[in-house]
This record gives structure tokens, sequence and C-alpha cells, in this order.
């Protein structure tokens, strides 16, 4: 079997956790088969419910491979706590991409699952399905970037795989940015939060993984009443980390809005407010 | 990212070349080998901070691509980031507003020296910061 990625210096693969959404390249069909089959077997050990998406083979051939490399499968298949779908069921349902229907369908599965006794649901995605089901490349990364907002606020592990063989490299790279986790890069973990309402982030951000961070805080921006960033857990943010937190405070006008940061945290966002040019320095809440 | 331990003046502890797929992975390096040359505490958190911007201004501004060095020298520890852009980073680190100009002036305030040069092929930010007195 082929061996996976890892974080380097932040564990391994094995620890995705519920709120993940992880971004893996691979570099050929056995690299995808072997990552889909280990995200499975985690999902199966985290008593979630998972659900593989499947397109560069039919949901059967990868069924059939199952057996022999995951044998826990075996009994979770015929459960219906695995499930193998074709992409097309899920993204291109009524014949053409739609964004919000393919959240409310992906959000109705982890409702299923959660309602059926699971810890959540896991899903793994075989992304080659946007090389024909989709209009252009910045669709492709908008939704990226869009579904980690809702990922926030459900149960819901998701790792999208991305041939490298198949998209082209300036496309991954915009891709990647777009997730909060890509082996090798700044690892992001996130949650919305209710009680104090708002946004629970660890882990480290950088140009890697900005425009996730971008995404996860847009909603933010008109959330009604006093939210709390929980921040804490943020042991590495840079300049434009610590913009895109205080543009939050700043969007938010008249609405409280706390950061509670790192020391890390702290330091950048006391920095980034000395070298913002006059007009530009944002007053605390 | 290839990382070597190649000598060259001065000599340096760490060399790596970076894309913008590196940047983490150049960052917990700087910030592991500047931890064994004996920065510690927000010293090190500041130091490894300065050098991700200037690394992430070669990314955005500098072509997409470069080269660092790190090395202790004496009492000090000190970082070169070599770009591969048109130049024109010292107006970039004077201009007040513009990004990369931001994120140069930050590292101006997180280390002890920061000095660019400019040149046809690029450009060379050099970061030093003084070790701590011990005893």
């Amino acid at each position: 079997m082929a061996s996976l990625p890892s974080f380097p210096g932040r564990g391994s693969f094995a620890d995705l956790q519920l709120g993940d959404h992880l971004c893996l390249p691979v570099s050929s069909d056995t690299e995808r088969l072997c990552g889909t089959v280990e995200f499975t077997g985690l999902g199966l050990r985290r008593d979630a419910k998972v659900i593989i998406f499947s397109d560069t083979e039919t949901p059967d051939e990868l069924a059939a491979h199952l057996p022999t490399l995951l044998p826990d499968a075996v009994p979770a298949l015929a459960a219906g706590q695995v499930q193998v779908v074709p992409c097309r069921d899920i993204y291109l349902a009524g014949g053409a991409f739609d964004p919000g229907r393919t959240l409310a369908g992906f959000v109705a599965q982890v409702e299923l699952a959660v309602a059926q006794g699971y810890s959540g649901l896991w899903l793994a995605v075989d992304v080659a399905w946007s090389l024909s089901g989709l209009p252009d490349t910045h669709t492709l990364v908008a939704w990226e970037a869009a579904a980690n907002a809702t990922i926030a606020e459900h149960p819901v592990t998701a790792m999208c795989v991305y041939d490298r063989t198949r998209f082209c490299p300036a496309l991954l790279e915009r891709v990647y940015k777009a997730h909060p986790m890509t082996p090798g890069q700044a690892p992001l973990r996130f949650a919305r939060t209710l009680d104090p309402p708002g946004l629970l982030l660890s882990g480290e951000v950088d140009l890697t993984n900005h425009d996730a961070l971008a995404a996860l805080l847009c909603p933010l921006h008109t959330m009604p009443g006093h939210i709390t960033i929980d921040a804490t857990g943020l042991h590495f943010a840079d300049l434009r980390a610590a913009d895109l937190l205080s543009g939050v405070r700043a969007a938010r006008r008249q609405c409280p809005t706390t950061i509670i940061g790192s020391t890390a945290l702290n330091r950048v966002l006391e920095l980034a407010e000395k070298t913002r040019p006059a007009e530009g320095r944002r007053p605390h809440a | 990212m290839l990382e070597s331990s190649s000598r060259t003046a001065p000599t340096p502890s760490f060399f790596a070349t970076f894309t913008g797929l590196e940047i983490t992975a150049i960052r917990r390096s700087v910030a592991r080998y500047a931890a064994q040359l004996g920065l510690t505490g927000e010293q090190l958190q500041d130091f490894v901070l300065a050098v991700n911007e200037i690394v992430t201004n070669a990314v955005m501004h500098g072509g997409g691509y470069g080269e660092l060095r790190l090395w202790g020298a004496g009492k000090a520890v000190g970082c070169e980031v070599v770009d591969m852009g048109p130049g024109g980073a010292a107006e970039v680190a004077a201009g007040p507003a513009e990004a990369g100009g931001r994120g140069m002036r930050l590292a101006r305030l997180l280390v002890d020296e920061l000095h660019v040069v400019d040149s046809p092929t690029g450009t060379v930010v050099r970061l030093v910061t003084s070790l701590p007195v011990t005893g």
C-alpha cells in the first residue's frame, strides 16, 4: 500500500478530527484509494458514518476493494455505516452543479447520520467529478472556501481528494489555500460556538490557508449580537490573518466582537495595528 | 522545498529554496534552527514571524519563489531571504499602505536589524537579532 502524506511536525493523517476539512493531493489511483481507505477506517473507529463519493472508479469497483484493504468495512457496508455513492448523485443532482442545493444535500446527510446514532459524518470526495461537471475553476475554488462555514456548524469531517496529474498546478495552489488543512501546510481547526456565540479557532494561519480563514470569518460580519472569536489555540498567525480577524470587528461596527487570542496572536494583532496606515486604524470594541 | 547545509559566507546553519507551498515548512525549520542557535521565548516568536513575513513577501511580490539562509554569528542570529522578483523592495519597504510594505515594516519592529538590497535580478532582505545576554 502506498504511503500517505503526513502533516510534518503537526501529527499525521490519523489525527483527523470531526470538523476538519482536509485537501489531500494524490499522484495516482493507488494513492487515492489508500487515502480513502485510511480515512474510512479512521471514521469507523470514531463511530461515524462514512460516505465515499466516487468518480474515477464506479461505486461497485471501489466497494470491491474495501473488504481486502479494510476488513472492518465489510459489516459497515452491510449495515449502511459505510456507503459508496457516485459524486454526480449529490454534486450534479438536478443536472448541473448548484452550490446551495449541494450544501443542503450534505447537511441532510449529516442530520441523517446523527439521527441514526453516529457521532457524525465523514465524507471522502474524489473531486475528479469537477473536471467535467463545473463550468470554470473559480466555481470550484469558491465552493471549497464556502464549504468551510457549513462544516464549522455541523459534525462533519470532509476530505477532498485531488489528483495532481489531472488538475493544473496553478488551480491546485488556489484549491489548497481554500482548505484549512493540506498536508505539509498550516493546519487550521475551527468550530462555530453557541455559548458564547462565535467561532473557535486553533492551529496555524499563513499564506497557505488565508482564503479558508477569510471564508470562515465572512458569515460573522453580519451575525447579530455580541460574538466571541476564541483563538487561544491559534499558535501562529501572520499579518494577513491578524487583518482578517480585526476586519471582523471593523465590519460589525456597532455589534460587539470579542477576540480572545493566544500570546502569539495578541502580539501580531498589536503589531498589525501599529503598521496600519493612520486612516485605516480600527477602533477596539 | 530543497534543504541543504551548503557552506557560503556567512556560514549558514540552514539553507532552503521555497515557493508558496513551502511557507509553513520553511517557518518550522527557521523556528527549529533559530532555537538551536539560542533564541527563546518571545524573541524566537518575533524572529520567526519576521522571517515569515519576508518569505510571504517574496512569494507574493518577488516572483513566487526564493532562497533562505539562516546562520548564527557570534551573539546574533541572522537570516537572508533572496527573491527572484524584478526588484523594488526598497520602495515597498517605504510604502505606507501596500501589503508587502506593511509586512516589511512589521518585520522591522520584530528584529534588531533589517537591511534591504535591491538588484535587477531580485531583492535580498537580511534580518539580524541579537541573542539574549546570559550570566
